[in-house]
């Protein structure tokens, strides 16, 4: 009776979490960042993807069960080690270009691990420099700004907390109008943003926009209410960056 | 077994906290997204000009903003008073919400907007974008203790405490979990043309008062002392989505209204 109830008890504490986590940005920033990227292929790329796929872009970016980290050193170049997300699309990028001579479910697994990946790799949270490898699992409070008894503090990771936090301030938004929130706001520097670049000047970017971030992180820390609402910005512009690259990283290989 | 209720008060909580998060802005993005539908082509362009974003993109940002320390004086300016016979209390009501709205349109009206800052004009608009919605909402009419002192209470949910405020807030997303803004205005954006003009009542911002002061009453007749939000009835429910709905709407077409004179 006494293991049974334990068992019982165990299946809802993982129904509970699985749940929160489903709940995530995990669904809705991939979708922003498929849907964005899937506005922006040539027309004849499009085609082929959604052939490719079966669908739009923004129905294929569900999770691997494997989490992938961008490491960068502590100057912020890429480390390439085993398992990085940047190893992992390249050779994505390289099957897919060979995808002529493979089967087809093979190119369309390619596929959509790219569509994941690219978003993945843009996620502040997703960082790991070699100084501070932890930092991902940092505790770290999120004070609701509140005083006396309603003042609450949000208990989660970094990597949780650039995963979700800042899209919950937009929750209502559908996958669409985030999209064009993220144009009317960046359009104008979408061009710099992707055109020219590989993914190894991604994650070069990537390690300037989180260099100072990862100074300032602490695990234990507080992020005061000032700061968070601050951050928001940079949330919105690494979800534009890698829907625009992922954009012009296809265009480039199905074109 | 004791580990047992243990682990379930867990995941109540987990649920619960998830739940309360997930309330924060639906009504004010909803609202926002409606009043954004009924924008003039000028006004949808110079919004966009100024703010760089969609209107409910910022709908919610004094909420989330109040609690830094220089914006804590701005937490007045999310409703008004209103006097015992229905009116708009002015001597209480200038630095709140109210007040602030009719600085800010005639500051901004009949093209004055232009001789402004882009700043001051972007600062403006989202002020209106927040405050002018979250002054029709039912709890935030501020009444007295002195003359309704059968107004300060709250609710129970399952047995346990309530915030009566907290239940209204939210009240545009009750029981409408996962609805995006699209469906909210799809569904409950059913407002004729001659409707929409009873709404404007020609701009008249005092009209305005009193019409949104007569409406707050109806929450307290709605949900009474003795409610249990978890067991409503069926138009007990409807009665709940009946006024939040009108007072979404109304609030949706007089911003798109004070937008669209401002930028004629």
């Amino acid at each position: 009776m006494r293991s049974n109830s334990i068992r019982y008890i165990t299946l809802l504490v993982v129904a509970a979490m699985a749940t929160f986590e489903a709940a995530a940005w995990s669904s809705k920033g991939h979708q922003v960042v498929a849907g964005l990227a899937d506005k922006y292929l040539l027309p004849n790329v499009q085609r082929e993807v959604h052939d490719l796929l079966g669908s739009a872009m923004e129905n294929s970016a569900e999770l691997p069960h494997t989490i992938y980290y961008l490491n960068l050193t502590t100057e912020g170049q890429p480390q390439l080690v085993e398992g990085d997300v940047l190893i992992e699309i390249e050779r994505h990028i390289g099957t897919l270009r060979n995808r002529n001579n493979l089967a087809e479910s093979e190119a369309r697994e390619a596929l959509k691990a790219l569509i994941h990946l690219v978003a993945d790799m843009h996620c502040v949270g997703h960082v790991r420099f070699a100084d501070k490898a932890c930092a991902s699992d940092y505790t770290i409070y999120l004070p609701n700004g509140a005083t006396g008894k309603a003042a609450r503090r949000f208990k989660m990771t970094w990597r949780e907390y650039w995963s979700t936090e800042h899209l919950k301030a937009h929750y209502g938004y559908s996958t669409a109008m985030h999209i064009r929130d993220l144009e009317l706001r960046f359009k104008g520097e979408a061009y710099d943003m992707a055109h020219g670049l590989t993914p190894r000047d991604w994650a070069v970017d990537m390690g300037c926009e989180c260099r100072p971030l990862y100074a300032w992180a602490k695990d234990e820390m507080d992020i005061p209410r000032l700061q968070h609402l601050a951050l928001e910005e940079l949330t919105n512009r690494t979800l534009a960056k890698a829907g625009w690259r992922l954009a012009a990283m296809l265009n480039n290989i199905f074109k | 077994m004791n580990k047992r209720l243990l682990i379930c008060t867990l995941v109540a909580v987990l649920f619960a906290s998830f739940e309360a998060q997930a309330w924060g802005g639906y009504g004010h993005g909803a609202i926002a997204y409606v009043a954004e539908q009924h924008l003039t082509p000028e006004a949808k362009e110079k919004c966009r000009h100024y703010l760089k974003h969609t209107l409910p993109w910022y709908a919610s940002w004094m909420d989330h903003w109040r609690a830094v320390p220089p914006f804590h004086p701005t937490n007045a300016w999310h409703g008004f008073s209103a006097t015992a016979d229905g009116q708009v209390n002015w001597e209480k009501s200038n630095g709140k919400a109210m007040g602030e709205i009719m600085r800010i349109f005639r500051t901004m009206e009949n093209g004055k907007y232009k001789q402004l800052p882009d700043s001051l004009v972007r600062h403006n608009l989202l002020i209106l974008v927040h405050a002018l919605p979250d002054m029709h909402c039912p709890v935030h009419v501020g009444f007295s203790k002195k003359d309704f002192p059968h107004y300060k209470y709250n609710l129970t949910r399952k047995g346990k405490p309530y915030k009566f405020h907290a239940f209204w807030d939210g009240s545009p997303a009750f029981e409408r979990k996962g609805w995006t803004f699209e469906r909210y205005a799809k569904e409950v954006d059913k407002i004729t043309p001659k409707q929409a003009k009873k709404i404007i009542k020609k701009g008249n911002f005092t009209a305005w008062g009193e019409d949104i002061i007569k409406q707050a009453h109806r929450c307290f007749q709605i949900t009474t002392k003795d409610k249990d939000i978890a067991y409503l009835t069926a138009e007990e429910k409807q009665a709940v989505h009946d006024l939040a709905d009108e007072m979404a709407m109304k609030s949706a077409y007089r911003l798109a209204y004070v937008l669209n004179e401002i930028f004629k």
